[in-house]
């Protein structure tokens, strides 16, 4: 028994191992002239304010909204594949966040609206809760990024003008948007 | 020599060569699945998790001989663009074409604003790359090659050197693999021959799963190797959402303002905390609730007192630190009433939704006044009273706090009544060297009364002025007076042919020559010597009167049943009485008590007059002993009936009535050639005029004496002196 066992493994592995490294070798179709990189993958960074990242922490932030409240600030997305692939990016909250005081997620979630339009407001998202970016996730404007451009967009942050004081001295911090890159 | 191979010998060495050669089949097994996996490690270093630390590039050039020869494996690890200096060898994307990635020496390290950038250089090129790297495109620093290692690796990406170094290795194993899974098969049906079965199902089953999940396991890394080159994630984290406290703030005012103190009024009685000010200190407006620091107010100051506009109105100026003095706005305004509207401000826009409103008031003019009296008897610019109490009456008018005081000094005063100095505190009890009215503001009527008591006889002036509850004072203005409090005396003395004749045409006017002689009567009339009405006696001028009515029960006759009457002879010029009427019934005995002449109603009184009486029924009013006159010189009727009536009037219940005494008429003939003098003494300020009248209609005035009587007339009494 423990041959078939060990056979079938060995077989899972030299098919797995093999079948991995023909992908890598040819989906690859770089080529360099002083040096040729063994193979590519879908690389999507945000600018951090110093470099490309995968994370950039602490990013954006909004204080001393009230209701009414309108303003934006820039982000920058970048196709880092290392391969030519272009990349459609959707946004979505990814859960867990810091409350102050408890219970302020429950009482922002629909009351603050964010939209990401492209940086020249040619297109863009839409105003949609919190609570939408956590349950739904939105695909952003101006289609996907080719391998190495940059998109650039505006973070907008809105909230519901009708907001009742229930919100005053509400925060919440450490919420995670989430940018998913996925090949086209 | 035996050729022949024991069977059992042959055996082993067979079996010998067999293990051998499995031995080495084996060796070349896993030789090959290492040159596979290692291979794998190659390719697919750049994407996997470890690309951190290490990650292969393959070097096709020779731009970087003879350090890095062409067909190396660069080791690549990542590093921060700041840790880069001059000499490293980094990889980075080619500025010209992003498929490119390339591996050079720093040549050189700039600072580009706040941005850094590499100038790079081959080792193998003569000159520098002809483009400046940016930090962004940095993707590690070479720490280490592997020579030849690449040329395999390059070999790869053909379809020959797939086959010959992967296809061929990998058929080789899955083959060796499909063998070892059939002598499994074929042992595991031994083994279930020899019942061995239930032993090692359970070793089977263990060996199964970790089969299985070593399988799942590579299976997934495989899965999530593939993955990783269609989706990639980036995230902003850290995001923080802080809602500020948008309520509203809540704002006062502070004010402090200033009286006209430099009028410096001694023993003032005070400002009354009215709201007028002669200038303001402060009017600072404040943030009561809220942030001082970045709630604002926004304020207007409007003329009158009138209601403020809505917060959302532009006319407010806005933006105001809490605590902005504003006395500088206030002061310049006119005398008068504003309004200062105000309300506070959370910006940028969240404000009190209703204006506070707060009147400031400002007063800086002067009252004014009018005396519009003073008591006594006014003569030539003096006021002469014979009271040592002395008053004046003044009228002040403000146009704007209106709170005014009115104030007086006493001073002395000269001979001719000119006012000197004044008169300073002790020395008039009472008098602490001023005087004003205690009125407290709000003051309902501006027109007051100023009064000083104890004062001595003499000449004396009221120096008079006002002030306002800001303290604007007014300019004064004098009342001049004089208080004589003796009596004087006097008396008449005649020169000259004159005659007095009294003549007297009532008889028996005393009720002293005994009852009602030559009296007519009816009714209840009778005469008394005395009378007591509860505890109050009543007594008449000689040793009797008559009471003309009932003074207690009921069923009493009317007024009219009761008559005491006599006729009066014709030459009598006046007709003088005393009465004193008391009522029970003031309610209905009206009137309680007439007097006729030949049937004429000419004099009545009623219970009327006694109406602050509280019980109407219980309560005895009295007129007390009165003087009654009438003239009778133009009656020329040859007899004049006189009839004294009194009783009851409404109904005959509770009693009215009344005692009559001293009824009399007499005549004082004087001459006009006659010459008449007065003289008096007196203790005060002494006789500055005497008064006289004639036929009780006209007064005279005399200042010196004698004189004469000015018409020819029958002169009638009383002739009197006056200090005025």
């Amino acid at each position: 028994m423990n041959k078939i066992f060990a056979g079938i493994l060995g077989l899972m592995l030299v098919v797995g191992v093999t079948s991995g490294t023909a992908y890598a070798l040819f989906s690859s179709k770089a080529t360099a002239s002083g040096l040729t990189f063994a193979t590519g993958n879908a690389d999507l960074r945000i600018w951090d304010g110093d470099s490309w990242e995968s994370d950039w922490n602490p990013s954006f932030n909004f204080s001393g909204l009230y209701p009414g409240f309108t303003n934006f600030q820039l982000f920058y997305l970048k196709n880092e594949s290392t391969s030519p692939i272009n990349l459609a990016v959707a946004g979505k909250i990814k859960p867990g966040v810091t409350e102050n005081p408890t219970g302020s997620w429950d009482t922002l979630k629909g009351v603050i609206s964010v939209a990401m339009n492209l940086s020249d407001d040619s297109a863009g998202t839409g105003w949609h809760t919190l609570n939408d970016w956590f349950t739904t996730g939105y695909d952003l404007p101006g289609g996907a990024i080719a391998q190495t451009a940059q998109g650039n967009y505006k973070f907008y942050v809105q909230v519901d003008p009708s907001a009742t004081d229930t919100i005053a001295s509400k925060s919440i911090s450490d919420l995670v948007f989430e940018f998913t890159g996925t090949q086209q | 020599m035996n050729c022949f191979v024991p069977l059992d010998k042959s055996g082993t060495m067979a079996k010998k060569i067999t293990s051998s050669l499995r031995t080495i089949g084996k060796i070349l097994e896993w030789m090959v699945f290492g040159m596979l996996i290692i291979l794998y490690l190659i390719v697919l270093s750049p994407n996997l998790p470890t690309k951190k630390y290490v990650s292969t590039y393959i070097v096709q050039t020779g731009s970087m001989e003879p350090t890095i020869h062409t067909g190396s494996i660069a080791l690549i690890r990542q590093i921060n663009a700041d840790q880069i200096k001059k000499g490293d060898i980094i990889i980075f994307t080619s500025p010209k074409d992003p498929n490119q990635t390339i591996l050079h020496r720093v040549f050189e390290v700039k600072q580009k604003d706040k941005n850094i950038e590499f100038e790079m250089k081959g080792d193998n090129n003569t000159a520098p790359d002809n483009w400046m790297i940016p930090a962004v495109s940095i993707k590690g620093i070479c720490f280490s090659t592997i020579p030849f290692l690449g040329h395999p690796a390059a070999f790869l990406k053909t379809q020959k050197g797939f086959i010959i170094l992967i296809g061929i290795p990998a058929l080789f194993l899955i083959i060796l693999q499909i063998k070892k899974i059939r002598e499994g098969i074929d042992e595991e049906v031994q083994r279930r021959i020899h019942k061995q079965i239930k032993k090692e199902k359970t070793t089977d089953v263990i060996t199964g799963i970790g089969i299985l999940l070593l399988a799942s396991l590579t299976g997934l890394l495989s899965i999530q190797a593939v993955r990783a080159l269609f989706i990639s994630k980036a995230t902003a984290s850290g995001i923080t959402f802080s809602v500020k406290d948008f309520t509203p703030p809540t704002t006062t005012v502070f004010i402090q303002g200033d009286l006209d103190e430099t009028k410096n009024i001694v023993g003032t009685g005070g400002w009354h905390g009215y709201g007028w000010y002669e200038r303001y200190d402060n009017v600072n407006l404040r943030i009561q609730t809220g942030d001082p620091f970045t709630h604002t107010i926004n304020y207007q100051l409007l003329s009158g007192d009138v209601a403020c506009p809505v917060a959302s109105d532009i006319s407010y100026v806005t933006g105001l630190a809490h605590d902005t003095n504003i006395e500088n706005v206030v002061n310049v305004r006119t005398n008068g009433i504003h309004t200062l509207c105000y309300f506070g401000t959370n910006p940028p826009a969240f404000s009190e939704a209703v204006a506070h409103k707060q009147l400031l008031k400002l007063d800086r003019e002067n009252p004014a006044f009018v005396i519009t009296g003073a008591s006594g008897t006014y003569s030539d610019g003096v006021y002469y009273n014979n009271s040592p109490t002395v008053s004046a009456t003044v009228s002040p008018a403000d146009g704007f706090s209106g709170y005014t005081r009115g104030r007086f000094d006493l001073t002395y005063a000269d001979a001719g009544h000119n006012c000197t100095t004044p008169v300073p505190s002790g020395v008039i009890p009472g008098y602490p060297g001023y005087n004003e009215d205690n009125l407290l503001p709000p003051h309902l009527s501006p027109t007051r009364t100023l009064t000083q008591t104890n004062i001595p006889d003499g000449n004396w002036c009221f120096r008079i002025w006002v002030y306002d509850d800001v303290q604007n004072k007014s300019g004064y203005q004098d009342v001049s007076f004089t208080v004589d409090t003796s009596i004087p005396t006097a008396s008449l003395s005649v020169t000259g042919s004159w005659t007095k004749k009294v003549e007297e045409n009532i008889d028996n006017g005393g009720f002293e020559s005994g009852g009602t002689t030559d009296w007519k009567t009816a009714g209840n009339v009778t005469t008394i010597a005395s009378d007591t009405i509860g505890t109050t006696p009543i007594t008449p001028t000689g040793t009797a009167m008559a009471r003309i009515g009932q003074t207690s029960g009921s069923s009493g006759n009317y007024a009219w049943e009761n008559r005491l009457m006599q006729s009066i002879p014709a030459g009598a010029k006046s007709l003088s009485l005393f009465y004193n009427f008391l009522t029970r019934d003031y309610f209905l005995d009206d009137p309680g008590f007439f007097i006729r002449l030949n049937g004429k109603d000419i004099f009545h009184t009623s219970a009327w007059m006694a109406d602050t009486l509280v019980d109407p029924f219980d309560s005895v009013y009295s007129t007390g002993w009165t003087q009654w006159y009438y003239d009778l010189s133009t009656i020329t009727d040859p007899f004049i009936n006189l009839s004294i009536s009194a009783g009851n009037t409404g109904d005959q219940d509770v009693q009215s009535w009344v005692y009559i005494d001293q009824v009399t008429t007499y005549v004082v003939a004087a001459p006009s050639h006659a010459q008449y003098s007065f003289t008096g003494t007196d203790t005060g300020t002494g006789i500055s005029k005497f008064y006289y009248n004639i036929d009780s209609a006209v007064d005279y005035t005399l200042y010196t004496t004698p004189f004469k009587i000015p018409i020819v007339n029958n002169q009638s009494q009383p002739l009197a002196s006056s200090n005025n």
